[in-house]
């Protein structure tokens, strides 16, 4: 048997081409509109952004006061809070919110958006326009607290109307935080996001997967939830950033004190009341510098653990 | 000694002369006023004139002394306690005219002095804390909300921070001092100062005290139930509430925001029996909620009264302001609220006021609405009839002529000519007399107005009245703040505590209320651990002996039983043995 002749195997070295852009000097003009277009932003930025952060970690080390020029006290304020039961509290609560809200907010908008997009266009439409309808933020939240009232509220008429056991709904400590997160579950304009991020995955992809025979769950699983990666890790930042900020909401809903007894006091709300309201600035910053900490290193985390490449 | 001018010499010669000539001639009329300025300038130029001068045309200089210098002077307001009244205002209620036309008297006797009107929200304490900071305040604060908060040790605190304005020379210079009743005086000067400087000046009326109660007094008499007195006890008040509780009309004894926990045991001498001196400690104050068992006794009835008997609707969706409260005690559902004194005579014109529920039930303001002090605990009142102070501050961003011209606004409006102005005014534009009472208790002790026929009886009713008069009357405890130096250093919250009274009223399933007060109280000293107070310790034995026997002579004059059961026991045994 004529064996073949042993494949020759060669080297093939693509040919090393440098690739540069063709050398443009740019002219003294160009150079001028670049630093003019910067300069603002940069001013914005230095102002705004990092000449406050630079201030705060300053301040943290001082005996701040809002009108007189504050003390260097080392590391007191940092001391002063270490002693304080209330601090670990209000971090033990932001944690549980934020992972809470998390889990419970951050799913389902993804999958309402998968199963709208199954949908025909027209429905689509009307079921988006119900469901991200924009809402005032402070008017749905003095409805809301309307609404949890244990005594005249809307819930627990319902809850009475069906023979359930009345709820103490913001007045249980166990279940405040629940209750908070409750109207996120219903109410998550974000989710338009994951609507046109979704809108973007080109129509072959899953026209493939049909000829392939990729059933539903398959399809998401293999194309939509990569696809939307990108989208998914940037809201999650923002999802757990967030969640470690908030304040608006739980002042609102639970009062400047995070009642019952402190059970939906976050860090910022600590910041702000009782610490900045009694204008212990010092103590107050040393928190928010400490809750700053906090925020980077889980979020450097995240970002280090998830893939946003869908490809990966 | 600075030299005087010529010119200044020259003025004082003119009004010397003026002064002369004042205590014996009659009172100018206006057209003699207008030749003052002629004469003034005359004055000013030359010395002939003057001399030339004398006996006619001084007459009119009577009136230069209220006409003050020119300055150039803006005063900033947010409404409060004096508003820029504007033509659209005084179209939709021409009540407002009056009030302007007194404040216009001011300005036109004070030429230069302007007043403007500022989008800023004084009652917002995070928002004007950053204002002041920043120079976008108003001239007129409320000193509270500068500090943080609602009561008096936040604007304390603000003034020592110097977010606050001292004004000491201008509460003496216009004379509120000599203008006010002695002992009121007495309470205002202590509460209004930090180691001899003034921080705030008085609106003259005042509230007696701001733990009183406000109830339905036709409520109370549908169900055949006895009214309230002034010394009512705890016992009688929970009785009182039980039988005002109604399942099936929804009505609750009284409605009360989560903290109302706190004022019941502080109707018990809390703060008193359960604050220990502690002079060698960094802090020098240590808290003991635990050995005492009547305070666990004491957390157990009120949990029951919320959660069995359903007699106090406490409800964190309710919050913690008066708003949501008095709306539920006007549409019956409570029969107690704890409002304070302005929020019952206030509003006459308004539709969601006490005034307009007694219109709307066709009744007389006395027949619906009643007042009462707080219950006595254990035989001990908490709060004191009089417990005033401020509340008109005023801004760091502002200069001494503007202090002394805004302080000037609020003694005119509230003190001198100005509010008999507009008092007058309100009667003559609208014979009412809730439109002129909307406060009738004053430290100058005035009981009505000039020109104005009406009394306050007239407007609420001589048994409401006389029950607010004798609430102010009720004895005043010796102030701690008269006794131990201001402090100067952070201090602790009281947070750690009022969050284990929030879940004890909040949470139905609580039993173990020793637990929670051992918490309250492990987590108020871990945090006390990390303070230092600015006062030394023998300054602060110094004081507390002082306050303990001011405390000790109050109570056994005043309420004895308290005394020999209570506090005796607990000064002889926790205090006297380390402030000795």
């Amino acid at each position: 048997m004529a064996q073949n002749p042993p494949l020759a195997v060669e080297t093939l070295e693509a040919p090393q081409v440098e690739v540069t852009a063709p050398a443009q000097e740019l002219s003294r003009r160009s150079r001028l509109e670049r630093w003019l277009f910067t300069i603002p932003a940069l001013l914005f930025q230095l102002f705004w952004g990092w000449y406050p952060v630079v201030v705060a970690f300053y301040l943290s080390f001082t005996n701040s006061r809002l009108m007189r020029m504050p003390d260097f006290v080392g590391l007191e304020n940092y001391i002063r809070l270490s002693y304080d039961p209330l601090v670990t509290k209000a971090f033990r609560v932001t944690f549980t919110y934020a992972g809470l809200s998390i889990i419970l907010t951050f799913m389902i908008p993804i999958l309402v958006g998968i199963l709208l997009m199954e949908m025909p266009s027209g429905t689509r439409r009307w079921m988006m326009l119900l469901w991200f309808l924009p809402l005032s933020g402070i008017a749905s939240t003095i409805l809301w607290r309307y609404m949890y009232n244990v005594r005249y509220g809307l819930f627990q008429n319902v809850i009475r109307s069906l023979g359930f056991p009345e709820q103490r709904f913001l007045n249980d400590p166990k279940m405040v935080l629940f209750w908070l997160i409750f109207p996120g579950i219903l109410f998550y304009g974000p989710g338009l996001i994951y609507m046109a991020a979704l809108q973007s995955i080109p129509t072959s992809y899953y026209e493939a997967a049909e000829i392939e025979g990729a059933s539903f769950w398959r399809k998401i699983w293999t194309i939509s939830l990569p696809r939307l990666r990108p989208v998914i890790s940037m809201m999650l930042t923002f999802a757990i950033i967030g969640g470690l900020q908030e304040f608006t909401w739980l002042q609102i809903m639970t009062g400047p004190t995070g009642d019952p007894g402190g059970a939906a006091r976050s860090v910022v709300m600590y910041i702000y009341q009782p610490l900045w309201s009694s204008l212990r600035l010092g103590d107050a910053t040393a928190l928010a510098v400490i809750l700053f900490l906090v925020i980077m290193v889980i979020t450097m985390l995240f970002r280090a653990v998830f893939k946003e490449d869908p490809d990966a | 000694m600075r030299k005087l001018t010529r010119r200044e010499m020259l003025r004082l010669m003119g009004l010397g002369a003026a002064g002369a000539v004042m205590a014996g001639c009659a009172t100018p009329t206006p057209e003699v006023i207008r030749e003052t300025v002629e004469v003034e300038k005359i004055v000013e130029t030359t010395v002939e004139v003057e001399k030339e001068v004398v006996v006619e045309k001084e007459v009119m200089v009577t009136a230069v002394p209220e006409q003050a210098p020119v300055v150039d002077v803006t005063i900033t307001t947010s409404g409060w306690p004096v508003s820029v009244i504007t033509d659209e205002a005084v179209e939709a209620n021409p009540l407002d005219g009056v009030t302007r036309d007194a404040i216009q008297a001011y300005l036109d006797q004070n030429p230069g002095v302007k007043l403007e009107q500022k989008d800023v929200n004084i009652w917002d304490p995070e928002g004007i804390m950053a204002q002041v900071v920043g120079g976008t305040d108003v001239t007129y604060l409320y000193g509270p909300c500068v500090g943080g908060g609602w009561g008096r040790g936040e604007a304390v605190n603000a003034f020592v921070q110097g977010m606050l304005a001292e004004i000491t020379p201008l509460v003496f210079k216009y004379g509120m001092h000599e203008l006010s009743l002695p002992h009121l005086w007495e309470n205002w000067s202590t509460n209004s100062q930090v180691d001899g400087k003034y921080f705030s000046y008085s609106l003259n009326e005042y509230a007696p005290s701001a733990g009183t109660l406000h109830y339905r007094k036709d409520l109370i008499n549908e169900k055949g139930l006895k009214e309230p007195e002034i010394g009512w006890t705890w016992d009688e008040a929970v009785e009182l509430w039980r039988a005002l509780t109604d399942e099936s009309t929804g009505m609750v004894g009284i409605g009360a925001p989560t903290w109302f926990m706190a004022y019941h045991l502080g109707m018990h001498g809390w703060d008193l029996l359960t604050q220990i001196p502690a002079p060698s400690s960094p802090w020098h104050w240590e808290r003991d909620l635990t050995s005492d068992p009547r305070w666990v006794e004491l957390c157990e009835d009120y949990h029951a009264l919320l959660h069995v008997d359903k007699a106090i609707l406490s409800d964190v969706a309710i919050g913690g302001g008066d708003e949501d409260w008095q709306r539920l005690f006007r549409a019956e559902q409570i029969a107690f609220g704890r409002f304070n004194y302005w929020a019952m005579f206030g509003g006459p014109g308004t539709e969601d006021s006490h005034h307009a529920m007694a219109r709307n039930l066709g009744k007389d303001f006395s027949e619906v609405f009643g007042a009462v002090s707080l219950p006595t605990g254990d035989g001990y009142q908490l709060g004191s009839g009089v417990d005033i102070w401020g509340p008109v501050c005023f801004s760091p961003n502002n200069d001494a002529q503007t202090h002394d011209k805004g302080v000037g606004l609020v003694h005119w409006m509230f003190w001198g000519e100005g509010i008999a102005m507009n008092k007058q005014g309100l009667w003559e534009a609208s014979k009412d007399p809730t439109q002129v009472y909307n406060a009738f208790l004053y430290m100058d002790g005035r009981e009505s107005h000039p020109g104005v026929p009406a009394t306050p009886e007239d407007a609420f009713g001589e048994a409401l009245v006389q029950r607010w008069k004798e609430i102010g009357m009720l004895p005043i405890e010796p102030p701690p703040d008269k006794y131990y130096p201001a402090e100067q250093n952070p201090s602790p919250s009281g947070q750690a505590i009022d969050d284990q009274m929030n879940l004890m009223v909040t949470d139905p399933g609580v039993t173990d209320f020793a637990g929670m007060l051992r918490q309250g109280q492990d987590d108020w000293m871990a945090q006390v651990g990390g303070f230092a107070s600015s006062v030394s310790e023998a300054q602060f034995v110094v004081a507390s002996q002082n306050w303990y026997a001011a405390m000790d002579e109050y109570l056994k004059t005043h309420y004895p039983e308290f005394y020999e059961n209570r506090f005796k026991p607990f000064y002889e045994s926790r205090v006297l043995p380390v402030i000795s």
